[in-house]
């Protein structure tokens, strides 16, 4: 799945079996990339609410004629109904930005359960996890995700539901996969060497590693996942009209796109706007670890 | 025996992971209130004709030995019937497939060359290496949706170039094998395949956009990492210049990650593939699915699920076993 | 020497350290004569490669590195000139040889076109390879790299570097950057005298770069000592070893571990209690790549290792010895056998060769030892106290507890590493290599520090390593392991003395010494 995944990176020149992230663990610093990308997340995750909440109209109120042009009273026109394009927007995105965070946190606890349980046990009990996440990662994600929300009925918690289902076996692997490097450096031996509980062992000198790298290929992953979102509520599945959704909006000003192209291009370019700051926040990170 | 060994546990991974694919559409249908005996039999049939339905559908018997007639059933090329069009769903399918499959065909060939030139000149230093990046995040960024309005826009509204959508049936052979592109050349008719080409341009190039980037992006840092190792050193130090080290050591090294997520990019395209039939009204699965997804039909929802599935699958074989035949290490341990 | 193979002046290379410039050569000049092996010794961060690289023409770091001096190679000037005549030169002139042989092969070609990527014909290549002692070059030409052993592997990048484009010519310069440091003992005598006789044969010169002196004692004509991009000294192998002008290298000399030379004064070890005793140890692991099928790595090994003494295990890489040192840990389960400490000799604690990466990154080095102190049951408050003690034993600045790990040196991480497994209370310290990838300086200011703690503290020593020279230093017995069996086993002055075994003899020969030198 993951389109546009600015996260896909392997280059493992011993290795030349997929393995999506190359990241030493441990070596994963705060650094300044790190930062900015992490504080953009939070950044967004903080104000778009805010701005939400700030617009001038609500999500589904009529305030002036269909299709006004963008212009002073609507900075970004009004659509076919007269709502006000731009409240919308930013209250959509708003929606799906908080939406992706929730995907994605859910797929890091889901998959750092799944991942540190399969890395730190003996052969049978990972080879029984690791297959399992293997199957769902050789399934589509996007067919996949579509076909859930088709079963469970468009909403926007469906939705959310049906991208989490795609998206948790990628930290599996990557938690996984760092646990595995993790638990055979030397300094895991000398705690273990010193007699600590295995529990101590992996919540001290283990998981943090772990966790740190995650968080951080999990923060670059929201432009991502918000692409994913507009996509399948572009197709229909989604929160159901009138909700102000990016990928619906997109879809309904689609028909007059010829006549009133402000209504379709708003939703999509905003969103690109988004993606492409997280993605390059994510840019940054990448080029450092790399 | 190697590579016999290692192609065999490939088949092997590869069935089990059609088994859960399979077994996730069947359990994703069978957990919904509609009935599909009810679907099949029609809304006012008769509790015998019902009962007769079910047993058809192999409903009357436990959960596992249904999931296995339905398996049956798949083996027959049996998709069950479509509520929309009332229609057998593998027929719809067979009659939507081969605009799909051209279209994402050329969208893929499209993307790999794109990738790959993006990769390569990426993995070298300099401003042009700056600008690539650069594109690869955008282009990353962008939403299919966005970047079709605006070709749209300009190509057919502003310049008129080229049409707005559809595959251009008016001149177009569909025979023989319904890719209009091979059709017809077949037929050797010029006017028909420029007319085919001329729709598919855009809605191509859209379908590739966002593959090629990540494919860009993956083979330019696994092709930097490869460049910055020791045996590439010892061949520039042999007196190979920078494209000739690149062609005869970085790029067969640096392909397996490039291909894995080339791979990984099918499933992206087939997912996207809805969004651009929808906009360039295409004729083909991702407009039967989109109309299908209007209609809640689940019958040719997961018919369509399990075809593109099918073919994901396979692809994702193919590029595995791509993988053991570049790198020896893997096909001849030691 | 206007007819010098190759001429360095005034060579001054800049990198850019995100956006900090860094000179890692601050000026150098060097002639190599046709004929001559020149060494270029200098530890790590001396600008050695840099030198290497430059003279290749592979200017490292990128557009940003800014280069002024001159770097001629045959005339050609490898650093300003146009790329068409740098790879002309490289083509022709010029053979490389790098460090790691695990990597400086491609693993998607076979050996054979590798070797005669410059162009050779196909007979040209065997020709190279059995000049380089590749047995059955026939067959040879069609493996792939990782089917060679790591000694076969570097002899194969020999070959490919005495190859060049011209049919039948050799280059006029090898530059082996480290050619021997990732080999075993035994496979670094055979290639250092390899170089020698491709000298003798061909005639072509040789850049030797390496960290250790007595390496480049063995062949070199002439040595070059570099530290922080300078030259410090330059003048014929003997003149240099015998009698060092620079203080920098007499400072190497001193430090450097040698097997030559007297031995420590030994320090009187009653026969005490045994704290650890490994009797008929077996251990197999699954064989790579083969389901159900076993390699055995230990076959039945006994050690005994009483109070207060130091007991080195030496031997080659893929011995066993590190295995068994972690069976000793406790780390691993003997597949047959028994590993037997006493309860009061307390957990024996381990020190690893990677001290950086033996310390837990993102936890400070006060929180290390005190999490040693708490499980040992020492109270809380005590705790800081401790810590600042256990840092003086290893001669760290009780500061340096706030540091992580990433914030000190290599030698400061080994010492740090120490400390904790003081931390608690062992009886016995099992070493994992501790030296073997620290500087010459360093190495032996942690052998010392290891043997002055044994000697204060009465801790036991299990150490092993693959250098004669470092068991010499802090051993008082030695046991020789190869293919996970001990053949020798003897107070440290009977093996230096009268070695029984043959391989011990191979050992001790192929060890290198400053002593054919500089006595």
């Amino acid at each position: 799945m993951r389109p546009g995944a600015v996260a896909e990176q392997s280059a493992e020149v011993a290795d030349p079996r997929p393995r999506r992230w190359r990241v030493v663990p441990g070596r994963v610093r705060s650094g300044s990339a790190e930062k900015i990308c992490l504080w953009v997340v939070a950044l967004l995750t903080v104000l778009l609410p805010i701005a939400a909440r700030l617009m001038p109209a609500g999500e589904t109120e009529i305030v002036g004629v269909p299709f006004t042009a963008p212009g002073a009273g609507h900075l970004l026109g009004t659509d076919d109904q007269g709502r006000d394009v731009l409240s919308r927007v930013v209250i959509g995105l708003s929606a799906s930005w908080w939406g992706a965070i929730a995907v994605i946190a859910s797929g890091v606890v889901i998959g750092a359960v799944i991942g540190t349980v399969a890395g730190m046990s003996g052969r049978f009990v990972d080879t029984v996890l690791m297959r399992l996440t293997d199957a769902f990662l050789a399934l589509p994600g996007p067919l996949v995700a579509l076909l859930v929300v088709a079963a469970l009925g468009p909403s926007f918690r469906n939705v959310l539901i049906a991208v989490i289902v795609t998206w948790w076996p990628w930290y599996a692997r990557i938690v996984r996969g760092q646990v595995r490097v993790l638990r055979r450096l030397p300094h895991v031996d000398a705690a273990r060497s010193a007699g600590f509980s295995t529990f101590r062992v992996v919540t001290r000198h283990v998981f943090p590693g772990v966790l740190r790298s995650v968080v951080v290929v999990a923060s670059m992953d929201v432009g991502a996942v918000l692409l994913v979102l507009a996509g399948l509520s572009f197709v229909g599945l989604g929160a159901p009209p009138p909700a102000a959704e990016i990928g619906s909006m997109a879809a309904a000003g689609f028909t007059y796109v010829f006549s009133a192209p402000w209504v379709a291009l708003a939703p999509a370019g905003v969103l690109f706007a988004v993606a492409m700051i997280s993605n390059f926040a994510g840019d940054a990170v990448q080029e450092r670890m790399g | 025996m190697g590579l016999l060994k290692q192609i065999a546990s490939r088949v092997a991974s590869m069935l089990g992971v059609l088994v859960v694919l399979t077994f996730a559409v069947y359990f994703i249908q069978r957990q919904l209130p509609s009935d599909p005996a009810r679907v099949l039999a029609g809304r006012t049939a008769s509790p015998e004709a019902l009962a007769a339905a079910r047993e058809q559908l192999g409903l009357d018997k436990p959960f596992l030995l249904e999931y296995f007639h339905y398996l049956g059933r798949l083996l027959h090329g049996d998709l069950g019937i479509s509520v929309t069009s009332r229609n057998e769903v593998s027929s719809d399918i067979g009659t939507y497939l081969p605009a799909t499959l051209e279209l994402v065909v050329v969208a893929g060939v499209l993307a790999l060359i794109g990738g790959l030139i993006l990769g390569v000149i990426g993995a070298r230093d300099g401003w042009l290496a700056g600008a690539v990046r650069f594109v690869s995040v955008a282009g990353a960024s962008a939403p299919t949706f966005l970047v079709a309005i605006l070709l749209l826009l300009v190509f057919y509204r502003d310049l008129g170039w080229l049409p707005a959508g559809g595959r251009g049936d008016a001149l177009a052979a569909s025979e023989p094998t319904g890719l209009r592109l091979i059709d017809n050349l077949v037929h050797l008719d010029g006017a028909a395949l420029a007319d085919t080409v001329n729709h598919l341009v855009l809605p191509a190039l859209v379908l590739a956009l966002s593959p090629a980037m990540a494919i860009g992006r993956v083979l330019r840092s696994s092709l930097r990492a490869t460049m910055a190792t020791d045996f590439v050193r010892s061949a520039s130090a042999k007196g190979g210049s920078w494209p000739a080290v690149v062609w005869r050591h970085g790029l067969r090294n640096a392909l397996g990650p490039a291909l894995s997520i080339a791979g990984v990019q099918v499933s992206v395209m087939l997912g996207g593939s809805v969004i651009i039939e929808m906009l360039f009204s295409w004729p083909g699965l991702g407009n039967y699915l989109s109309d299908a997804i209007a209609n809640s039909d689940l019958s040719a929802i997961a018919g369509v699920v399990i075809v593109l599935g099918f073919a994901y699958v396979l692809i994702t074989f193919v590029v595995d076993t791509l993988q053991i035949l570049i790198d020896p290490r893997l096909r001849e341990p030691v | 020497m206007s007819d010098a193979v190759a001429r360095i002046e005034k060579l001054v290379v800049q990198f850019d350290r995100s956006g900090t410039p860094f000179r890692a050569l601050k000026g150098v000049s060097l002639d190599i004569a046709p004929g001559e092996i020149v060494a270029l010794v200098g530890e790590s961060g001396s600008g050695k490669t840099v030198l290497g690289n430059c003279l290749l023409g592979l200017v490292p770091g990128g557009h940003r590195t800014r280069i002024t001096g001159r770097v001629e190679v045959g005339g050609t000037d490898m650093v300003g000139g146009p790329e068409k005549d740098k790879r002309r030169v490289r083509r022709n002139e010029l053979g490389a040889v790098f460090q790691d042989p695990l990597t400086s092969l491609d693993p998607t070609m076979r050996v054979g076109k590798q070797v005669r990527e410059r162009g050779a014909t196909a007979q040209r290549a065997l020709d190279a390879l059995t000049e380089c002692g590749v047995p059955e070059p026939g067959q040879r030409i069609r493996y792939w790299p990782h089917q060679l052993s790591g000694g076969l592997r570097q002899r194969v990048s020999i070959a490919g570097a005495i190859t060049a484009a011209d049919p039948g010519g050799v280059p006029s310069l090898i530059v082996a950057d480290e050619p021997t440091t990732a080999l075993d003992v035994r496979v670094q005598d055979q290639i250092i005298k390899l170089f020698a006789r491709l000298r003798d044969d061909h005639g072509c010169s040789i850049l030797l770069i390496t960290h250790d002196l007595g390496v480049a004692a063995q062949i070199a004509d002439r040595i070059v000592v570099m530290s922080e991009g300078e030259i410090r000294e330059h003048g014929p192998t003997a003149r240099v070893l015998r009698e060092p002008q620079h203080a920098y290298t007499k400072k190497l000399l001193e430090s450097r571990l040698d097997i030559a030379g007297p031995l420590p004064p030994a320090s009187v070890v009653e026969a005490g209690e045994p704290v650890l005793t490994l009797s008929e140890v077996v251990k197999d692991f699954p064989a790579p790549h083969k389901r159900g099928e076993k390699r055995r790595v230990l076959h039945g090994v006994d050690v005994r290792l009483e109070a207060g003494e130091s007991l080195v295990l030496v031997g080659e890489s893929g011995c066993g010895k590190s295995t068994l040192l972690r069976i000793a840990a406790g780390l691993e389960t003997p597949t047959g056998g028994r590993a037997d400490v006493p309860p009061a000799a307390g957990r024996p604690q381990l020190i690893f060769q990677d001290a950086r990466s033996s310390l837990t990154p993102w936890l400070s080095i006060n929180s290390q030892l005190s999490e040693r102190l708490a499980a040992a049951g020492v109270p809380r408050k005590d705790r800081p106290a401790r810590v600042a003690e256990l840092l003086g034993q290893v001669g760290l600045d009780a500061r340096m507890a706030a540091s992580r790990p990433r914030q000190l040196s290599g030698g400061q991480c080994q010492r740090a590493a120490i400390a904790r497994a003081l931390a608690s209370s062992p009886g016995i310290l099992l070493c994992d290599e501790p030296v073997s990838a620290l500087d010459a300086t360093l190495a032996a200011q942690v052998v010392d520090l290891l043997d002055d703690l044994r000697r204060s503290t009465g801790v036991s020593l299990l150490l092993v390593t693959h250098d004669l020279a470092v068991a010499k230093r802090i051993a008082t017995r030695i046991a020789v392991m190869t293919d996970g069996r001990i053949v020798e086993e003897g107070p440290v002055e009977q093996i230096f003395a009268s070695p029984a075994h043959p391989y011990t003899k191979q050992l001790l020969e192929a060890s290198p010494s400053l002593a054919a030198v500089a006595s």
